[in-house]
């Protein structure tokens, strides 16, 4: 299972945090089984914001329910900080959960409780005196930027607000570990930014560790160290960077480069599918391209994506059919440091391969 | 056509023996209802320590008791009214059978109560750790709330109801007075009279009730 694990060298994220080691749930019997995960080998390493990524019904929010065994595994071992959940007494897992917060695509705050209530939920739970507990919820809500909603109810907030809220009521307890399920997919753009940049400090303030599930691409994109590309088993794991630039499963570059309509327009073999990944300098490559080589193409689609600043992505181009000036494109943009792969239907299928030129 | 004073501590003493029955009745009702309800809805399969072997002995009892009619249940527990009371007739006769007929019927409103809570709250508090002891008393009971007054409004009027079919069997009340002097003596006025009253304390409880279960949820605070 560690064959998945690149190291990062800056000290922080070394050291495992969860190890899923063979990680199976099925549910039902006979005729109505379903497997939701089939044998999920994982580590998310401690201070890390860690990505899980898939299609609906991937087995994501199965993957993350195992993770505080709310989900219990039909087979597999779920590790925390060295220890076996599953041998745990029901009283010790208790006590261990209040060291992974978790928050919901629904919020799932206490109706009936103020802010300040909600927040000091979990530490009436672990037995915190009254005034103690008023005392860090106070804290929690300064820190969320919430302070003047102490005695609102959540019909009295927005999402986001209710998802600040529910953030500070899962750091309350002063957690190693902040689950995220779809915490952003019921927010607007705006307000998800927001709670994404809120989640990234106090990954940097805090150091608590953040394991986000989503459905969204963007979201990977804008906080996220490491990410695994799930559907139902581990397709790939990586550096954001990495996964993004060159998606080698089926599923992670259906994500990347979702495929739409295009492709059924693609026929024969004067089409070339060119890939930014990050190393052509910012310049205009198609243009320069078209006067270097005297040869018009037209782009047929074009999906590029800006990670930190560099941009990566694809585009399909379509290219004359005599092979003198198919060859000339092919080396110049090869010249140019770009990756070029001629497209036919079954490669335009498949997505992109790791060869470039064939 | 009674003397007009004779005719008010009549109606006086009914009007109380019938709220004493009720009242006394449904807080009996609810010392077995409520745990029963409770334990109806964690021991579910997909409830929060699912026994399935108990709930369905639970949900069998309950419901079998529901189905038999009052009337025959009143019949049915002389015996232990007796015991209980040392007497079968008077008002505070008629509060076991009423705490027997009302207590499943509880059980259920109350399991109802229960059900309407969002499962991703209890998801929330299990994710930080609380027992289910916790989750019973700080997210079921206390989100259902106002959901349990609502279902207290009308296990109550239920239970008037039936405190004043007991006027049958001798049980006190205004529902005796009816049987009493309008069945038995065709004294149409005092019957009608009696139902006028029934229904306003239905009202009154019904009113006030509602009152309370809208002003107890948070949920109905407008938006700011
Ligand atoms: N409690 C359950 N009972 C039966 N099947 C379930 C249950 N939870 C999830 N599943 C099934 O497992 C698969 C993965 O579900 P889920 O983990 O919710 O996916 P995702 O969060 O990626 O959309 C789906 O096919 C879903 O229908
Ligand atoms: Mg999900």
């Amino acid at each position: 299972m560690s064959s998945y694990v690149t190291p990062v060298h800056d000290g922080l994220r070394e050291e495992p945090l969860f190890q899923l080691e063979g990680l199976t749930k099925v549910f039902g019997k006979g005729e109505e089984k379903v497997t939701a995960l089939q044998d999920v080998n994982l580590t998310i390493r401690a201070g890390e914001i860690f990505g899980i990524i898939g299609l609906s019904g991937a087995g994501k929010s199965t993957l993350i329910r195992c993770l505080n065994l709310l989900e219990r595994p039909s087979d597999g071992k779920v590790i925390f900080r060295g220890v076996d959940l599953q041998t745990l007494s029901k009283k010790e897992l208790l006590k261990e959960r209040q060291k992974i917060g978790m928050i919901f695509q629904s919020f799932n705050l206490l109706q009936q409780r103020t802010s300040l209530e909600n927040i000091r939920f979990p530490l009436e739970i672990s037995g915190m005196e009254k005034s103690k507990a008023t005392a860090r919820a106070r804290e929690m809500l300064e820190l969320v930027g919430l302070p003047e909603k102490e005695k609102a109810y959540p019909s009295e907030l927005s999402g986001g607000q209710q998802q600040r809220v529910a953030i500070a009521r899962a750091l309350a307890s002063d957690p190693d570990v902040l689950l995220c399920d779809e915490a952003t997919s019921a927010l607007d753009p705006a307000t998800t930014k927001s709670i994404l940049d809120l989640l990234k400090s106090i990954n940097e303030t805090l150091g608590v560790t953040i394991v986000i599930i989503t459905h969204e691409m963007s979201v990977v994109q804008a906080i996220c160290h490491r990410v695994a590309v799930i559907d139902t088993s581990i397709a790939e794991v990586g550096e954001v960077e990495k996964v993004f630039r060159r998606p080698t499963s089926r599923i992670a570059r259906e994500l990347i480069f979702p495929k739409g309509e295009l492709l059924e327009r693609l026929q024969g073999n004067n089409y070339l599918r060119v890939v930014f990944d990050g190393t052509a300098a910012n310049e205009p490559i198609i243009a320069n391209m078209t006067l270097a080589c005297q040869t018009p193409v037209s782009i047929l689609s074009a999906d590029s994506r800006n990670i930190d600043g560099i941009a990566y992505g694809q585009m399909i181009i379509q290219i004359p059919e005599d092979e003198q000036d198919k060859e000339k494109i092919i080396s110049y943009l090869i010249s140019r440091g770009v990756t070029v792969e001629e497209v036919t239907e079954d490669t335009a299928q498949n997505g992109l391969s790791k060869e470039g030129v064939k | 056509m009674m003397e007009f004073s004779r005719w008010m501590s009549l109606i006086g003493e009914g009007l109380s023996e019938t709220l004493y029955m009720t009242l006394v009745s449904t807080f009996f009702a609810y010392l077995f209802g409520l745990p029963l309800g409770v334990l109806l809805t964690v021991t579910s399969p997909s409830g929060i320590q699912p026994m399935p072997r108990l709930n369905r002995v639970l949900g069998v009892i309950i419901n079998s008791l529901r189905s038999v009619p009052f009337l025959i249940l009143l019949v049915a527990v002389l015996p232990l009214t007796r015991k209980l009371v040392g007497t079968t007739i008077g008002s505070t006769a008629t509060i076991p059978p009423l705490v027997i007929a009302a207590a499943p019927f509880i059980a259920r409103v109350v399991e109802s109560s229960l059900l309407e809570v969002d499962a991703g709250l209890i998801e929330a508090a299990e994710s930080m750790g609380a027992s289910p002891y916790q989750i019973i008393t700080k997210v079921l009971l206390t989100e259902a709330r106002s959901s349990l007054a609502t279902g207290a409004v009308i296990a109550t009027t239920t239970i008037l109801g039936y405190s004043a079919l007991a006027g049958f069997t001798g049980g006190g009340g205004l529902g005796a007075i009816a049987v009493n002097y309008g069945y038995h003596r065709y004294q149409t006025d005092v019957m009608l009279w009696t139902v006028f009253l029934l229904i306003v304390i239905v009202q009154i409880i019904q009113e006030v009730g509602m009152r309370l279960s809208r002003r107890m949820d948070a949920r109905l605070r407008s938006k700011s």
